[in-house]
């Protein structure tokens, strides 16, 4: 009995710690979404930190889903985030495939060669980057925005696909092999199911990584492609801050990501665990 | 079922030479066996027999033509890795299946023909389950089934039976064997296991250092092994090894061991041709000691019991002659005390003399 008492309190104490730690992460969400639901004089007559009584008004959300600038950049965001991942995803697999799989001379090199160009921040690859789409009249583009976050996200993610895909044995490779299965048909059909865990968080961080995206959007698009992120940024001007207009769009913008994290909840999870035991 | 000729091949890891100008030809239907320590080479070239590996010299002939230059999956060859190799998130059935897709076979044949090697094999009842729920016993069975499935030139088994359990293993040595028998199958088989080898395959390539030391039947193996090498690699327990010299005394031969000489008059004639020099040395296999309590004879050596293994159905009688430490195997019926004396008569028509500097067999 007193073995069982000591369980119940303990989970208790768990609980309670893992509540503070999830309460510290979300609170800026939470507050997002409290100052979304608020009508702007409500939020200037009490900041909404500590909480307060509110009743809740739709009207950020009816005007910013009826604010077609925004719509539209949520199309395009979600046209290049899903576009770069897709690429990302395939490239990034077929190259680390190659250095984790295949012997070929100089194979070292490209692998340390794709690590270091990792390192180099983003913003010593944002000039060229700028330079380089301008060249080739790709700077304000669709394309040329998917172009950036894939030269950005291309040598992490192949990194991270290395190591997943070190995990599949060689044998199984060899065995296909010699039953007649060409090389991008045993990436395709053994390499990539095999570590489907570790490659669904990559996919997940993709497009995270893409959609949240706001230095490049805003270097990279200026006029024709205006992405989700420069958007929302727009709600805040020298004289006035839309506050709740903007929460309501951030928590929008939101979404997909949050979708996508509870979709893939299972393998997301399973990907991170992997890791942690290798 | 064709033939497998490897020709002068040569391959190189770095600066290590992983196989080193290895030749052999594998009869249509034959099991051939690779047998030596690990690191020696053999699953080298099984690798590049199959095509995994390009050779860095020489050649590898398929029913006589080179196929050096062709790909894997158009060697017509199947390969059973150590670890199976399993495809782990396809059932029994899509891993059976998989060799006939790639090669485009029609649908109503991959089903008759996965049912005709599920039912040799007997595994029909695993048809439909994942490799991870299977033992290894039955892995090692699918593994098999995906190789015999394709019907190809030739199969290449790569320490087949290595990762199962001990009995587990001497039921699918015998197994195998029969399976072989039954489809006429030229073999290639690697293995580290003197057993194995000695009672499955009709031809034994004993390796080492990448080097084939003797390629002969496993009878010409074990009772006239060409070098010291492959004297004490096949044998279990292994073959008793002394230093010994060889003398002249009154016309007649006598190899003398410092503890005790043999009168070798009937090999005198092989022995003076064979030897580069007086130093050479003794082997006798375990079994052709005889042990007695008391003196047999003028040929009796003198020995002191060191400690018995009785193995059952036999006993492996640890001796101390002198110095030198000696194996015989005695009927467990022989009752003897670590400590005590017994009596040794070597069957001196099945002795075997090395050369010292060679290593290679004179007797």
């Amino acid at each position: 009995m007193a073995y069982r008492k000591r369980s119940l309190s303990r989970r208790i104490a768990v609980y309670v710690c893992v509540l503070l730690v999830l309460s510290f992460i979300l609170s800026p969400y939470i507050l997002g979404i409290v100052t979304s639901f608020e009508t702007e004089v409500e939020l200037v007559r009490r900041p909404p930190f500590p909480f307060k009584p509110i009743t809740p008004v739709l009207d950020n959300y009816i005007y910013i889903l009826s604010y077609k600038p925004f719509a539209l950049a949520f199309i395009d965001s979600a046209l290049v985030a899903i576009t770069t991942t897709c690429f990302v995803m395939i490239a990034g697999s077929m190259g680390a495939f190659a250095i984790a799989h295949l012997r070929f001379r100089g194979r070292n090199f490209l692998f340390n060669f794709v690590v270091v160009v990792y390192m180099l921040p983003a913003l010593a690859m944002l000039i060229p980057i700028v330079v380089l789409l301008k060249e080739l009249t790709l700077l304000d583009t669709i394309i040329g925005m998917v172009f950036a976050h894939s030269i950005l996200l291309l040598p992490l993610m192949t990194w991270f696909l290395v190591g997943i895909f070190e995990g599949v044995p060689p044998d199984i490779l060899e065995a296909m092999q010699l039953d007649g299965t060409s090389r991008l048909k045993s990436l395709f059909r053994e390499v990539i199911p095999l570590s489907r865990f570790g490659f669904f968080l990559i996919l997940v961080f993709s497009f995270v990584t893409s959609w949240n995206d706001l230095m490049f959007a805003n270097t990279v698009g200026i006029v024709q492609v205006k992405l989700l992120q420069p958007r929302i940024l727009e709600f805040m001007s020298g004289a006035r801050v839309l506050f709740t207009q903007m929460a309501a769009a951030g928590i929008l913008s939101s979404l997909p990501v949050v979708v996508l994290a509870i979709v893939l909840q299972k393998q997301i999870i399973a990907g991170i665990m992997k890791g942690a035991i290798k | 079922m064709g033939t497998v000729q490897v020709e002068n091949v040569t391959k190189k890891f770095g600066d290590r030479v992983a196989v080193d100008n290895v030749s052999f030809e594998v009869r249509d239907g034959e099991l051939m066996c690779l047998l030596g320590p690990s690191g020696a080479g053999k699953s080298t070239i099984l690798r590049i027999i199959a095509g995994l590996e390009p050779p860095d010299a020489g050649n590898i002939r398929i029913d006589g033509k080179a196929v050096n230059d062709l790909p894997p999956k158009d060697r017509d060859l199947a390969m059973m890795f150590q670890s199976y190799a399993l495809y782990p998130n396809k059932t029994v059935y899509g891993n059976l299946a998989f060799p006939l897709k790639s090669y485009k076979v029609p649908e109503a044949e991959i089903k008759k023909r996965v049912s005709d090697v599920a039912e040799t094999l007997g595994i029909t009842p695993l048809l439909r389950r994942l490799p991870g729920q299977l033992s290894g016993g039955e892995r090692q069975r699918v593994a098999m089934g995906r190789a015999i499935i394709r019907n190809p030139k030739a199969f290449l088994l790569d320490e087949p039976l290595t990762n199962l359990d001990a009995k587990l293993r001497v039921n699918m040595r015998a197994e195998l064997k029969r399976l072989q028998r039954e489809l006429g199958a030229t073999t290639i088989f690697a293995t580290p296991d003197q057993l194995e080898a000695l009672t499955m395959s009709d031809r034994i390539a004993i390796m080492n250092q990448g080097r084939i030391f003797q390629d002969s039947s496993p009878e010409t193996i074990y009772d006239r092994p060409k070098d010291i090498f492959t004297a004490t690699f096949v044998g279990s327990p292994a073959m008793n090894i002394l230093d010994c010299t060889i003398e002249e005394k009154k016309g007649r031969v006598v190899l003398s061991t410092g503890e005790f000489s043999l009168d070798v008059a009937g090999l005198a004639e092989l022995i003076r041709k064979g030897t580069s020099g007086p130093e050479a040395l003794l082997g006798v296999r375990p079994e052709h000691i005889m042990l007695t309590r008391d003196k047999a004879g003028t040929h009796s050596i003198g020995a002191e019991v060191y400690v018995t293994e009785r193995t059952r159905p036999e006993q492996i009688v640890h001796l101390k002659v002198g110095k030198a430490m000696m194996q015989a195997i005695a009927p467990l019926a022989f009752q003897c005390e670590p400590g005590q004396r017994v009596w040794m008569t070597i069957d001196l028509g099945k002795i075997h003399v090395f050369d010292k500097l060679t290593q290679n067999a004179i007797v």
